[in-house]
Order: structure tokens, then sequence, then C-alpha cells
């Protein structure tokens, strides 16, 4: 189509993306409902300021990075911030024991970065630049992060992060004590 | 003889593995070559190999809890929002609810049914909302009107189901404050009543009769529910509440709505203390005898009332 109407563009987004926003806003919100919430304002924002998008190919990606703020905005006020610098996990007192966390618990146990990038990576198979784009973090940052929180959702899960005789494998960085 | 043996061939040292490439093994992301000789690495050791496989399960296990999504259809809400927000902002809450009539209707139905057998059978509606009989205890027996009537009514449509009986469980209880704080506007942090035999289940925002209606859920130890209803719109609390009735112990003067009496209703099995608090009406509802029902209401005034 030649010509799209802001309105028609915006209702496109609505029905190619709602799914994709809603799913993921509930894996890192935890919750349903909020996770509604969370996209009724998303796209009301995304309207908003539909002006910025540029490239309609970004378009995923850039309503993800909105999503993104409302979904930690809305967090419960105990919730850790969006700073880039990594936080630490948040203490699993039963990971040591037999009873498995569900992936929800265990997922709500992560640091929102770490959640943020596994929710993105296991629901979009998105270009690395593009999740860069969605997260607001360099490219080179993005498989890094990505592997860090694949560890930490096995460890607050309950599975040792490193099995014995792993240690032959290169870490892309030393991970943080 | 010679014992000069001529030296194999030198083969090129496979690179060792680094992290990032057992992660683009997980996804996918290699060349097939490479990719064979990640799979021959793993293959002598298996604890890697485990840990692989743990990332893969990852995957597999978040899209089985939230694939079902994807077989949604987009709200006509969102659609629509675009115009309306654009020319004339709405509440978000008189949106909402449009969505919640269906709610509104199966709840007027379920109260009709529950009218036939309480104290306030006789009569039409303005009777009903007239009628103010003294009662035992000092408090003042109403037959329901709206607020009550509601709150007895969402008592009786959500503390029977099983399957989704709140919206936001206890477990999110930070969540659930948060949530309905914003659209309630107001700090929305439910009482505890363990004390009172009653465990806070979780939460979930109604249409009341001019906006938005918080709704607590407790349930004691025999199964028994017990619902908090909040409302921000208190005017019909005060026409249903009438004028009589008992001072509260400790009404808060330049309130900017007037403080009401406990009042005590009937909606069919659905026992009801309802008051005004300042600019929030409160409902408490449950199948529970009234003395107890007067217990828990004491309680949950006095944490409501209390510095938080």
């Amino acid at each position: 189509m030649l010509f799209q109407s802001a309105e028609s563009r915006y209702n496109q987004w609505v029905r190619d993306h709602y799914r994709f926003l809603l799913r993921s806003a509930w894996a890192l919100t935890g919750s349903r409902a909020i996770a509604e919430d969370v996209v009724q304002d998303c796209f009301a924002n995304a309207w908003k300021h539909r002006e910025q998008l540029r490239d309609a190919a970004l378009a995923r990606a850039w309503l993800f990075q909105i999503m993104r703020r409302a979904a930690f905005r809305q967090a419960a006020p105990g919730m850790q911030s969006l700073d880039d610098d990594e936080q630490p996990e948040q203490a699993a007192p039963d990971a040591g024991l037999d009873d498995k966390l569900d992936v929800v618990k265990a997922l709500a146990r992560l640091a929102p970065i770490h959640r943020e990038v596994l929710v993105l990576f296991y629901f979009d198979d998105m270009p690395t630049a593009q999740m860069a784009e969605a997260l607001e973090i360099a490219p080179g940052t993005v498989l890094s992060r990505l592997a860090r929180a694949r560890d930490a959702l096995k460890q607050v899960m309950g599975v040792p992060v490193r099995a014995p005789g792993g240690a032959q494998v290169t870490p892309l960085r030393k991970t943080p004590s | 003889m010679s014992t000069d043996r001529p030296s194999p061939p030198t083969l090129p040292p496979t690179p060792p593995v680094t992290e990032a490439e057992l992660h683009a093994f997980v996804d996918g992301r290699l060349p097939a070559e490479r990719e064979a000789e990640i799979a021959a690495y793993l293959a002598a050791r298996p604890d890697d190999a485990q840990r692989v496989e743990a990332y893969r399960a990852q995957k597999r296990e978040l899209h089985a809890l939230f694939d079902p999504v994807l077989d949604e259809q987009p709200p006509q809400r969102l659609l629509k929002s675009a115009r309306p927000r654009a020319v004339s902002p709405t509440p978000w809450y008189l949106q909402r609810l449009a969505a919640g009539l269906a709610i509104a209707v199966i709840s007027g139905a379920t109260g009709w049914g529950l009218r036939g057998v309480g104290p306030g059978t006789a009569g039409d509606d303005a009777a009903r909302m007239a009628a103010v009989q003294p009662a035992p205890g000092g408090l003042t027996l109403v037959s329901a009107g709206g607020f009550a009537q509601r709150a007895a009514v969402a008592h009786a449509v959500y503390s029977p189901d099983v399957r989704r009986p709140v919206e936001v469980d206890a477990a999110h209880e930070d969540q659930l404050v948060a949530w309905l704080s914003k659209r309630m506007g107001a700090p929305m942090k439910p009482p505890h009543l363990q004390a009172q035999g009653y465990t806070l289940e979780g939460g979930r925002l109604l249409p009341g009769g001019q906006g938005p209606v918080a709704q607590f859920m407790y349930r004691n130890q025999q199964g028994s529910k017990l619902t908090l209803y909040v409302s921000n719109d208190v005017a019909d609390v005060g026409s249903a509440a009438g004028s009589g009735g008992a001072a509260k112990p400790d009404a808060k003067p330049g309130a900017k709505n007037a403080d009401t009496a406990f009042r005590f209703a009937q909606e069919g099995a659905v026992n009801v203390f309802y008051w005004v608090d300042g600019p929030f009406g409160y409902a408490l509802s449950s199948d529970a005898d009234r003395s107890v029902l007067a217990r828990v209401s004491a309680e949950v005034y006095q944490q409501l009332g209390a510095p938080r």
C-alpha cells in the first residue's frame, strides 16, 4: 500500500504485534492482568509518539521498547530498576531443594535486564541489532547478556550453572561474583 | 630396520569452544561444519551437554506456558483507542466500564436472584432503598441499596469461582497494590486479616456505579470467602445508608465526604457491612455470621485508618 493513514498504520501495529507484546509483558510482569494494562499503555504511548518511528521495519523492536518501559513502570515498588548495571538475582531460598521452581516464578526472581533479554530472545527471532534497539543497549552487549541471563535462569531454577568439567568452555566475560 | 617413520599428517587444531558458540549452537546459528564440531565436543562432555539441554528446556517451557496467548485476537478497544484518544481523552475506567457491561448484566441478574430470600424481599427498589430498621447491637439494618447490593453481588459472583476468583493473586500482592492504586487513583493496600482467620487470596478491578471498584478476596481455613469492596464513588453509599445507625467510634471530622456508621445489609445469604470513610466507601461481604463480620469490619476499619 502506497499510502496508509496514521490510524490504519497504528491498527496494523495492534494486529501484528499485540500477541507478541502481551506474551512478553505477561512473562515480564508475571501477571496477565498487569500485562493487559501494560500493553494497553504501550499502544497508547505508541500512538502518541507515532512520529518517532522512522523505519517501519523496526516497529516490533520499537513497540517492545515502549512496552518494557511500561512494564517496569507498573511493576511492584520493590522491583529492581532498569539501570544498565546488572543487578544480582534475588535469593532463591529453596533453590537447593528438590522443589523445582516453575519457570514463571524463576523468571520473577531474575534481574529485569535478564528477564527481558530472555523473553525477547525466546519469543522472537529478532536480529541482534533489533534486539539491541528494543532493549536500548549496544549490539555487542546483547549476546553476552543473553548468556548470563540463561545461566541466571538455570541457577534460579535450581540447576548448577557450572557443571563439573565444564570449565573448558571459555566464558565471554567473568561471571559477576 | 629403520625406526624413522613419517610423521602423521598434521591436522589444523580445532579452535577452542567458546561460551558464545555454545549459545549459538543452542540457537542453531552456527555454520554446519562448526555445529558438527561442537556436537562432537558435547558428546565427550556430558556436563556441558546437560547445560546446553537446560538452555533448550528454558525456551520450550516458556513457549509452553505463554504460547496460548498467540491464539487470542487483539481486543477491539485497542483498535478503537486511536481515534477517541486523539479527539477526546476519555478516562480509562469509562472505557473499561463498557468492557465490564457484561459483568454488570450478570451481576444484576444474580442480584435479582439473591433478593428473593433476604429481609428486604418485599417492595420495589425505592422501598428497599428507604427501608431502615433498627437492629440489635447498635447497628442499623437496611435493605441494601446500590452500593451494598453491588458489593454483595460481586461477592456472590466471584467468591465461588474456583479457577479464577481473583485477577491478581496474593503471591503478587505488590503488583496487585500497584495496579489497583493506579486504577483507583489512591493507595489501595489490602488489610491483613490473619488474626481474624482470613488470608488474602488476591483482588480484582470491577466496574462500580460511576467508576472503578477494587475487590479484595479473603478465605478462611474452612474455605469461606470474604470480600472487601472499595469504591471512591460514595454518593450511593450514603443513599443506601439512610440516616440511622450507630456513630462510628472515631469518625474523622473535616473529611471530604461525611463518614457514616457501620451499616449492615443482607442480600440473600450474603451479609454485608458497609461504611464511608473519607473519600471511600467500603463493603465487607461474606456468608459468615453477622457477629463475625462485625468483628472483621472493625479490624478492617482500624487498619485502613491507621498510618500506612
